[in-house]
């Protein structure tokens, strides 16, 4: 009875684990797999694939094109996530308390995380518009000089930082603010008999406590900066130039495998992408013992 | 005390005029939407349209630009996406919680793999496998590639591992089968997880881009996000009618936003916490 009460069991998890489970091998693992293969072979979709070896990956270490992309996706994840973290710890703080204000601030800063990626950047070029933009027309009314933000590519790169942060903030805001309400009251009254500075509060408090989330936003933006895709697509579709300039490896493989029809190629590229994401989760997974603070 | 005080008024100072300040794009762009042609290229610039109630560049919108059947093809496709991935996945994830079968580890670990690794690196395979099953330009391409989901798996196993086990302990002694355990007890108890994942895969599905723009190629097939896309830099269309369609395209998420704020929040603090 016992035994095949076991079988049953079995008989049963397969029924239930197979529509998600089959559907990752096919849809997520076998592409995985395939994509290492198809990074070694020379392929245009129209013909036969031909296996060269290593040659892609050669190709690609002396490619300046993707080397530019490579320093814009290192460039976008240094600059953005550093900033959207900061801020967002601020604004965690500053929301920190049950007021008519946070209620509606919360939502406000939330807004922008869930709307369409492509709406976002679309938006933020309107609004930076070098003749009718809004932007323009207050620099321009404060008597300050009105730059043409998309033909100099650092302002463009900037641009794509800040819209990062605006469209992160409210989202790990959210995350950090859970961590902050966590925090035991105990310790903070402890601060106040001993007479703790606010900075010392923040500093020996309030900043240990609230690193798990901290770890937590870290990893996770990263990976969301270094697989952006829709703003890049945006601001770089009016001009070729700029694209070029802004260009990531997220985009850059989507061209090279979808427009140029180097499938093999952008796999190797996909490829070296992904070894850089993982080495990267897994570095601060062995880094996090120095800082995270466990409870 | 007095001093706390002041404070809290200048931090309530200044975050509401941040708060504003984050809000000015979303309200620059619905009133942008209402302008004319003419009043979008005018010297000085002005804040508000000069007809509150113009609605003209929504009218081209779902008139010439086919945006009404844009959106038929967003909502089929989250829909389809959406109640198939909440039923399999919690599926899945009460097997993962509740059931004891071999390799179940093995499998787990393998699903982690799926979630760390960018979708850049399937995409080639991944498009060759769509034309092979002949889903290529077809809302099935789209659709059954994204209703497997880790996240959405391993949130609701987190939910139901934090489930008592007595309850469906007590409910096999009586002789209930997995089926009922899962239906009758275990279903009904994650339903504010149900919610909050929902909300967070419905928003993902709606905005997603990338993926459709890869399998989808006839212009009746689009999806919002890729027509807002083509909008842009075409010189039939204005930043007018841009806007519209801006507003229209979000417009969906951010009323489900304002409604289920609560469980969206929930569900993205908790799958951060734990996941």
């Amino acid at each position: 009875m016992p035994l095949q009460r076991k079988y049953k069991d079995w008989l049963w998890a397969a029924l239930f684990i197979a529509p998600t489970v089959i559907g990752l091998y096919v849809f997520y693992l076998y592409p995985m797999v395939s994509s290492i293969f198809i990074s070694l072979t020379k392929w245009n979709h129209l013909t036969q694939p031909e296996f060269i070896g290593f040659a892609n990956y050669q190709r690609l270490f002396s490619d300046p094109t993707i080397w530019l992309e490579f320093k814009n996706s290192i460039f976008f994840v240094l600059v953005a996530v550093p900033i959207t973290i900061g801020c967002s710890l601020v604004l965690a703080i500053a929301l920190n308390r049950k007021s008519l204000i946070t209620g509606f601030s919360r939502t406000v800063f939330f807004l922008p995380y869930v709307i369409l990626p492509v709406v976002a950047a679309q938006i933020w070029m309107l609004l930076f518009n070098s003749r009718f933009g809004i932007v323009n027309n207050i620099l321009g009314f404060l008597g300050l000089p009105q730059p043409m933000w998309f033909t100099n590519p650092w302002l463009t790169r900037f641009i794509i930082v800040f819209v990062i942060i605006w469209a992160n903030i409210g989202y790990n805001g959210v995350i950090l603010l859970a961590g902050l309400q966590n925090i035991s009251h105990e310790y903070y009254e402890v601060c106040e008999i001993e007479g703790a500075s606010w900075w010392n509060k923040f500093r020996y408090v309030t900043l240990p406590l609230v690193t798990p989330q901290l770890f937590y936003c870290l990893v996770l933006s990263i990976i969301i900066v270094f697989r952006m895709f829709d703003y890049i697509y945006i601001f770089g579709k009016g001009s070729a130039l700029v694209r070029e300039n802004i260009s990531t490896m997220a985009y850059g493989i989507y061209e090279r495998g979808f427009h140029y029809l180097e499938m093999g190629y952008a796999s190797a590229e996909a490829v070296i992408l992904s070894i850089i994401i993982l080495s990267v989760t897994l570095l601060q997974n062995i880094v996090q013992k120095k800082w995270v603070y466990y409870e | 005390m007095k001093y706390n005080r002041q404070t809290s008024v200048l931090s309530s100072t200044v975050l509401l005029v941040l708060s504003l300040v984050m809000l000015f794009p979303f309200v620059w762009i619905f009133f942008t939407s209402l302008k004319t042609y003419p009043e979008t290229v005018r010297y000085p610039i002005s804040f508000f349209p000069d007809n509150f109630l113009n609605f003209d560049n929504y009218r081209v919108l779902f008139g010439r630009l086919h945006f009404l059947s844009y959106y038929k093809n967003n909502i089929i496709i989250t829909v389809f996406i959406l109640l198939p991935q909440l039923f399999f996945s919690s599926l899945a994830a009460y097997a993962f919680a509740r059931i004891n079968f071999p390799c179940k580890n093995f499998i787990f670990i393998t699903l982690l793999a799926a979630l760390m690794v960018p979708l850049q690196l399937m995409l080639m395979p991944r498009y060759s496998l769509i034309l092979k099953l002949g889903w290529f330009d077809s809302f099935w391409g789209v659709i059954v590639p994204t209703i497997p989901s880790v996240t959405t798996t391993f949130f609701l196993r987190q939910q139901i591992m934090s489930l008592p086990k007595s309850l469906d302990d007590s409910a096999y002694m009586d002789g209930a089968s997995h089926p009922r355990v899962f239906w009758s007890i275990i279903m009904p108890l994650c339903q504010s997880a149900l919610l909050a994942t929902g909300i967070l895969c419905t928003v993902t599905a709606w905005n997603d881009f990338l993926w459709p723009l890869i399998v989808l190629n006839s212009t009746d097939k689009y999806v919002l996000s890729i027509a807002v896309a083509n909008l842009q830099g075409q010189h039939l269309t204005r930043d007018n009618q841009l806007t519209a369609a801006a507003v229209i395209a979000s417009l969906p998420v951010v009323i489900a936003f304002f409604i289920a704020q609560r469980h969206f929040v929930e569900g993205i603090v908790r799958s951060g916490i734990k996941g």
